[in-house]
């Protein structure tokens, strides 16, 4: 194949049209979700992903500003306080890492109806000091089953 | 009247008595109650209604009550810790309570005013040899009453000794209070009143709609 200046200027561009593409994509793209979660389509504007397994366990990635500025021991502590005082039955709580970045998980239990519902919430600061704010949700032993794979998840959105 | 001075100076050196008796008896009765309640999450209630019944029972205990979500056991208490973490490894532990009740007292008051009401009764038995036919009746009565006391005081220290020996476990399969979590007022934290489980689950509702 004769490689023209012509098709060097085609590849060129080609090949800036991707960087370009793979660098403007909305950051909820580089988000994982948990094996066997079927993502649903995301709004850029709001910065949310969000998934859902076959039997009904919710996934779900936002991001909120850090307002008022504060580091993670402080959210950590705000967080459990309140949805504690709300109500919620407290499960078990830990340090959880994203790449680098360590992040604050608390799982919570909560009757819905007739059944008996897992939360999970994991809080981490980003690079760009937003709080990334992970929900997860089930009948808590279709949750207890894919436990694991949220976690594993979890540990791959940063 | 002699009757009557004979059993006031027998109650007075039995009230000593059982003071006595009261404090030796604090020295060599010890004694908490144990009871755990605990919430855990499991495929098969009914089955596992039945496996825990059945290893109560091998354990050397009972089941007291029962129903679909919800069993009330009695485990010696030496076994109950083997019972409890038998329970919480058939499912997921969501929730668990132990309480311990000090009965000591209770207990040491009971014996002692077990024991004084015992010699005064056995004095009263030995005045009743000697009574004259007028005062029979009324030593007679002072017997009744105190046999009375005494059945009631020993049915008390038995109840307290089978708590002691006998702890409780409840265990749910299910939350008992049904009503979701719900905030009392917004937090001062933005972020954190759009952290609700019925939230998330409402979004996810309303896109099943949409999809």
């Amino acid at each position: 194949m004769i490689i023209t200046a012509t098709n060097r200027i085609y590849v060129f561009v080609v090949l800036m049209l991707l960087v370009c593409f793979t660098g403007c994509l909305p950051k909820q793209s580089q988000f994982s979700t948990p094996a066997g979660f079927a993502v649903y389509p995301h709004d850029d504007a709001v910065k949310t992903l969000k998934a859902v397994s076959p039997d009904g366990v919710v996934f779900r990635i936002k991001t909120e500003p850090n307002e008022p500025k504060a580091d993670l021991s402080f959210w950590k502590e705000a967080l459990k306080k309140r949805m504690l005082n709300v109500g919620y039955v407290f499960v078990r709580e830990s340090d959880i890492r994203a790449g680098t970045n360590p992040g604050y998980l608390l799982e919570l239990a909560a009757p819905v109806g007739a059944k008996d519902y897992a939360y999970l919430i994991v809080v981490f600061i980003d690079p760009e000091d937003n709080l990334i704010i992970v929900e997860s949700a089930g009948e808590v032993m279709r949750f207890a089953a894919r436990r694991n794979d949220i976690i594993s998840a979890i540990q791959k959105i940063l | 009247m002699k009757y009557r001075r004979i059993i006031k100076s027998l109650a007075i050196w039995l009230t000593a008595l059982s003071i006595i008796g009261s404090a030796w008896a604090a020295q060599t009765v010890t004694g908490s109650v144990f009871s755990a309640s605990m919430l855990v999450k499991v495929t098969d209630p009914e089955r596992t209604a039945d496996l825990l019944v059945e290893k109560a029972a091998a354990m050397g205990g009972y089941f007291v009550l029962r129903d679909n979500n919800y069993i009330k056991v009695k485990i010696p208490s030496a076994a109950m810790e083997d019972f409890h973490n038998l329970a919480a490894d058939q499912g997921l532990l969501l929730s668990r309570e132990l309480n311990s009740e000090d009965v000591n007292t209770s207990l040491v008051q009971k014996k002692a005013l077990l024991k004084s009401k015992t010699a005064i009764k056995d004095q009263y038995i030995t005045v009743l040899k000697e009574a004259k036919a007028e005062s029979v009746v009324m030593v007679e009565n002072e017997i009744t009453g105190l046999v009375h006391e005494i059945e009631i005081l020993k049915g008390e220290i038995r109840m307290i000794e089978h708590r002691l020996a006998f702890s409780e476990v409840v265990i749910r399969f299910s939350f008992k209070d049904r009503s979701a979590p719900t905030a009392q007022g917004p937090s001062s934290f933005p972020w954190l009143n759009n952290v609700q489980l019925s939230d998330l689950l409402r979004v996810f509702q309303y896109d099943h709609h949409r999809y």
